[in-house]
Order: C-alpha cells, then sequence, then structure tokens
C-alpha cells in the first residue's frame, strides 16, 4: 500500500512537472495574444467589416489571455535558458517587467470597459495596445536567430 | 657591423616614412567647395523627414524619454561594444554644450565627412559610412529642421575605449577603406524609381546597414553581405537578416510596409528590441517612402545569415 502511494504520488509529480513547462506556457499565451491582436488588425486595416460584436468579442479573449500572464509563475528563475528568446533583463528588472504586462492589461480592460462603436474608435484603442506590445518588447525580449 | 648600422638606418627611415605617410593619409579631409555650394538654404519642414528617416532620437534622445522628450536630444545613451563604450554626445541646439554654434557646413561635414568643426574625426559609431550616402540638400533640410528643436544644456560623459580604438586620428585611415558616396548595391537600368528612392533612403540617411550587416574584424560593414544580418554590435541577441534569403523572405512588399508602419510582422508578433524606436520613426514617414523601403529590400541581392546558427538548447 505504502508502495503504491510513493508511486502515484511520484508520478502525479512527474505528471506536474511535464506539464509545467514555463518557457511552452508562456510562447502559448503569447502566440494566442498575436492572433487576436491579427483579428483586431485586419478590421483596422480595413480588410474585415467592423462588427461591434466580434470585435468586442476579441477584446474580451485579449483580456482573458493578458490576465493569465502571471510574470512569476511564468517566468521563472533559470526559464531565461533554453529555446525562448526572453531578454535577462526580465530577471534583472523583474518589477518593470510586471508594470509592462499590467499596463498592456490595463489598456486591453480600459478597451472592453468602452467598447469601440467604430473603426476610428477601435484604431485608437487598438494602436495603444499595440504600443503595449513593442514597449515590453523593446526591453524585454532579444532575438537569437 | 657596418651591414646592421646600415639596416637599421633603412628601418628607421622607412618606419620615418611609414609614420608621415600614415599621419597625411589619415589626415580628416573636409567637404570640397562644390559640396558645400550644394546645400543651400534648407527647408526645415522637409528636413522634419528626414530626421525621422535618419532616426537621430534613438541615439541622441534622453535615455528612456517618452514623447516630445524625444526631440531634446541631450544624448547620454550608453552603447556597449566590442571597442568599448560610445555614449552619443549632447546635439540639441545648446551653444555651449550641443551644436546650437555649428554653421551649416560644419553640420554638413559631421554627417558626409565624419569631421567635427575643430578638425577631429567623430567615430563611425555615429554612422557617417551611411549618411556619406545622402544629397548635400537634404543634409541642408535636415540642418533647417534641427535648428528648431529645443536647447538641452549638458555635456554627455566622453566615450569609453580600449586601445588601438581610443586613437581617434587612426579612423582617418578607417574612412579610406569604408567611406564613400557611392551606393552599395548597383542596380540594374530600368529599374523602377520606387526601388531607387528605396536604396537611397535605406543605404543613406536610413543607415539599415549599421546593423543589419555583419563587420569585420575593424569594424568595417563587409558589403558582399550587405543587410544579411549580424550578431548585435550593441546589447545582445542578433540582428535580423532582412535581404530575400532571411527570415522575411515570404512577406510581400506591403508586409514590409505594414511592419514598418504598425510594428506587427504578418503573424503578428511584434517589433522587438533595438527597432522598436527604428519603426516607430519609420512609421512618421509617407506610406510612399515606406513603400520604397519595401521595394528595395525585395531587390537586393539574397545572402544566408550574417550570424552563426544559435546552438540547440541543452
Amino acid at each position: 500500500m505504502r508502495k503504491l502511494v510513493i508511486a502515484i504520488s511520484l508520478l502525479a509529480f512527474a505528471g506536474s512537472a511535464a506539464y509545467a513547462d514555463p518557457i511552452k506556457d508562456r510562447q502559448a499565451l503569447m502566440k494566442e495574444r498575436g492572433k487576436l491582436a491579427g483579428q483586431l488588425s485586419k478590421v483596422v486595416k480595413g480588410e474585415e467589416a467592423f462588427d461591434a460584436a466580434a470585435v468586442l468579442t476579441a477584446l474580451q479573449a485579449l483580456q482573458a489571455n493578458a490576465e493569465k500572464f502571471d510574470a512569476e509563475k511564468l517566468f521563472p528563475a533559470g526559464s531565461d535558458k533554453g529555446d525562448t528568446t526572453a531578454a535577462p533583463k526580465i530577471w534583472e528588472d523583474m518589477s518593470g517587467f510586471k508594470a509592462a504586462g499590467d499596463k498592456f492589461l490595463a489598456d486591453v480592460k480600459a478597451a472592453v470597459a468602452s467598447p469601440p462603436g467604430d473603426v476610428d474608435a477601435l484604431k485608437a484603442q487598438f494602436n495603444t495596445i499595440g504600443g503595449d506590445c513593442g514597449a515590453c518588447h523593446q526591453t524585454y525580449r532579444m532575438k537569437k536567430s | 657591423m657596418a651591414w646592421l648600422k646600415k639596416l637599421v638606418g633603412a628601418v628607421a627611415v622607412l618606419g620615418g616614412a611609414g609614420a608621415v605617410a600614415g599621419w597625411a593619409l589619415s589626415a580628416p579631409v573636409r567637404l570640397d567647395a562644390a559640396t558645400v555650394a550644394q546645400l543651400g538654404p534648407g527647408d526645415a519642414a522637409k528636413g522634419k523627414r528626414i530626421f525621422f528617416v535618419g532616426g537621430c532620437t534613438s541615439c541622441h534622445a534622453k535615455p528612456g524619454s517618452k514623447g516630445d522628450a524625444r526631440l531634446e536630444l541631450a544624448g547620454g545613451l550608453e552603447l556597449k561594444t566590442p571597442f568599448g563604450t560610445f555614449v552619443p554626445p549632447n546635439i540639441s541646439q545648446d551653444q555651449k554644450d550641443g551644436i546650437g554654434a555649428w554653421s551649416e557646413e560644419d553640420f554638413a561635414n559631421a554627417m558626409l565627412k565624419g569631421i567635427s568643426p575643430s578638425g577631429e574625426h567623430f567615430y563611425p559609431a555615429f554612422p557617417y559610412a551611411s549618411y556619406a550616402r545622402m544629397k548635400p540638400a537634404d543634409v541642408a533640410d535636415l540642418y533647417a529642421f534641427m535648428k528648431t528643436l529645443p536647447a538641452v544644456a549638458g555635456k554627455a560623459p566622453g566615450h569609453k575605449l580600449s586601445f588601438p580604438f581610443s586613437i581617434r586620428r587612426g579612423i582617418g585611415l578607417w574612412k579610406r577603406l569604408y567611406v564613400s558616396p557611392e551606393p552599395v548595391i548597383a542596380l540594374p537600368d530600368g529599374e523602377p524609381d520606387k526601388v531607387l528612392a528605396g536604396r537611397y533612403l535605406v543605404e543613406g540617411p536610413g543607415h539599415c546597414g549599421e546593423c543589419h550587416t555583419p563587420r569585420d574584424f575593424v569594424g568595417g560593414v563587409k558589403k558582399a553581405q550587405w543587410l544579411a544580418g549580424a550578431v548585435a554590435a550593441e546589447g545582445s541577441g542578433v540582428v535580423p537578416n532582412i535581404t530575400p534569403q532571411g527570415g522575411t523572405k515570404d512577406w510581400s512588399e506591403a508586409d514590409i510596409a505594414n511592419y514598418l508602419e504598425t510594428g506587427f510582422t504578418p503573424d503578428f508578433d511584434s517589433v522587438g528590441g533595438a527597432m522598436v524606436d527604428v519603426q516607430r520613426n519609420i512609421a512618421q514617414l509617407t506610406a510612399d517612402d515606406r513603400a520604397a523601403i519595401a521595394a528595395y529590400l525585395k531587390a537586393v541581392p539574397p545572402h544566408p545569415n550574417g550570424y552563426p546558427a544559435r546552438k540547440p538548447a541543452s
């Protein structure tokens, strides 16, 4: 019986370790974020017609995505090694990094709170939100290849 | 031992001649009268475009400043390179600490020849190897625009360089090898005006090749690998290959122009690193200018990446 308990807990431990790959998790979150930004951008560029309900759904999804961004959990110490383009600056300046994430969340929340009624309104909000992407990537990401 | 005396004498004479030749070859060469005559009175409104193509603020704005404060060109950023740390100086209109007292000709000598008003060589971290390809009239317009910017007091600290790069005079020899007003890429006859306009913006004022092209051991741009990407000369990571064989090979001209305008790649990754400031500057230009840059980038010779492949994660 004791052996079984140990075996199960070992398995559970190994399982959680296999799933908790912060590099994969954060990359998946960023991929999804890019996709959502892409949907909104198509509307901003006029490639797709403005549909208030669809835009709001995308913005809400963006908010849900931003709320999942837990900097400490996704960027634990040591996760600067491996297949990642996270810049060392993240760990040198965790508070600045978190502030950049918080600003993104705040700007997305503001957009959800006052949903855009037309393309021009969306464009203004999208410029602010898109600017946050660049502002964070300027300091906290580096190209490796 | 007469032969030894002769040998020593010969070496001394040769060495002396070498030193004299080196001294002569490394002398600063100012703009000729014909080029100065082409400057003419600058137009500040047109100069604003050149200012943003050149991206002066990326290096010369106070580090970390935002919005209108980006136009306060007090310098002070630290560029840490293998040659040492370069600190971009104050180029605001301050009479004492900036360039407020410079004449238009002084300014043109700095931009096109890399020479200070007192006749010293500037370090090529200031990208005059690219600016040397600029039209004198554009330099004059830029001078006029910069006259409209604020004066900010306070000198930036000096460069901290290691020997032998700490000897400014040596830059004169470097200039003979790497500074020329000629275009980098010879385009065939009949190339559309758009591509030629893009070549001018990219190779000249935009100085894209300064970061996107690998350098040799004395810091000269390797023109045979033009825009092939490089290990970042400053900071960490790599600067991408932007030739038609690089990461942008599947991007259309419209994709490139859109990236420069919005900061988003076709698959909605965003601009990052030092390119963020560049993109914000290029976003200030007209759609025609961005389209011209895109057309030129599609017309340059393809090259494999100018930086080593990333080691697999261990």
